[in-house]
């Protein structure tokens, strides 16, 4: 089923979330949800907080839908970075929670994480490319920050007043 | 128990955003005030953040007016369906006295909360009772019932509010 994605600005988006303590039926269904809302959206990447649960909690899919490769959904409990490499990358960064703001983000460009899957098993993978900054940028989620918190306070203050604006917007439509 | 002061807009608490409740026990002594609160105003539904608790919670009695008793509490509702079919109805608010909305609702709602026990619970609601929970839930996305209606009227309900002095 799929959720609503919260709209910054949105104190639960900016708060640190809990690790989980074991892999329940409802942690699953959570995380099922939030794939269907990722692959619906359409996004990459959806952290826990992004649908109002604070728990650490993200999945993400960096595989294009149009390239004819094989889905590669994960879901990831407790997600952890181990290690960052020096060499760093530049993405143009977007939110679902922020629609349709772009931004350059400097991140390191490989990173070894470890996490909890869907099964309750421990797994560790080294991602680099898109992988990297998508998991990143979602592990961030559950720490409370967000990309436009790389930005520069004047851009970051356009776009919240942007997102304020457009919240306004939907309440209103909704109706 | 005590009834709590309503917040009464302009407050700025109004248009909050409200945090999840993490400890169903740490509010119990709160809805009962709240549940005193409402009765006493009286009204049909009221949320925390109308009394100044920035919590995802409500209350509700949508026919204690009609002589039917039917207390609920929501902490941390969400909405997990809405039917296609909207009403549209006039809509009174305890933090905006002596004026009225004529706001379009669904008619009927899917609500998942938390009880105060801890337990998740589901429910659909129809009618007075789905339009009372949209109303409350708003209220912790610091959303009013005028937020939900065209700008003349909204301005046309702002003056009429601001003329009461």
């Amino acid at each position: 089923m799929k959720r609503p994605i919260l709209i910054h600005p949105d104190p639960r988006l900016k708060k640190a979330c809990a690790p989980i303590a074991d892999v329940s039926d409802a942690l699953r269904k959570l995380a099922d949800d939030m794939m269907e809302t990722m692959y619906a959206a359409p996004g990459i990447g959806l952290a826990a907080p992004q649908v109002g649960e604070l728990s650490r909690l993200i999945v993400l899919d960096c595989i294009k839908a149009d390239t004819g490769e094989e889905p590669r959904p994960l879901v990831m409990f407790n997600p952890r970075v181990l290690a960052s490499s020096e060499e760093r990358n530049v993405y143009e960064e977007g939110c679902l929670s922020i629609p349709d703001q772009y931004a350059d983000v400097e991140r390191p460009s490989v990173v070894d994480v470890e996490w909890i899957d869907r099964d309750g098993n421990p797994r560790q993978e080294t991602f680099d490319g898109l992988w990297a900054t998508c998991v990143q940028h979602e592990i961030d989620h559950l720490d409370g920050k967000l990309f436009i918190d790389y930005l520069k306070p004047l851009r970051r203050q356009m776009i919240t007043r942007k997102m304020v604006k457009l919240k306004k917007e939907r309440a209103r439509e909704k109706a | 128990m005590s009834t709590l002061p309503i917040l009464k807009w302009p407050d700025p608490r109004l248009s909050e955003v409200c945090m999840p409740v993490e400890d169903p026990d740490s509010v119990a002594a709160l809805v009962t005030d709240m549940f005193e609160t409402m009765y006493a105003a009286p009204g049909r539904g009221l949320a925390a953040p109308q009394v100044g608790h920035m919590v995802r919670l409500f209350v509700m009695d949508v026919g204690w007016k009609d002589g039917e008793m039917a207390p609920l509490v929501c902490l941390n509702p969400r909405l997990a369906g809405q039917g296609e079919g909207h009403a549209t109805g006039s809509e009174g608010c305890l933090s905006v006295p002596g004026v009225a909305a004529t706001v379009s609702r669904s008619t009927e709602i899917t609500l998942i909360y938390t009880d105060l026990s801890g337990q998740t619970q589901e429910v659909t609601m129809t009618g007075a009772a789905s339009r009372v929970a949209l109303h409350e839930i708003d209220h912790l996305d610091g959303v009013m019932h005028f937020d939900r209606i065209d700008a003349p009227a909204r301005a046309a309900l702002l003056a009429e509010y601001a003329g009461q002095g």
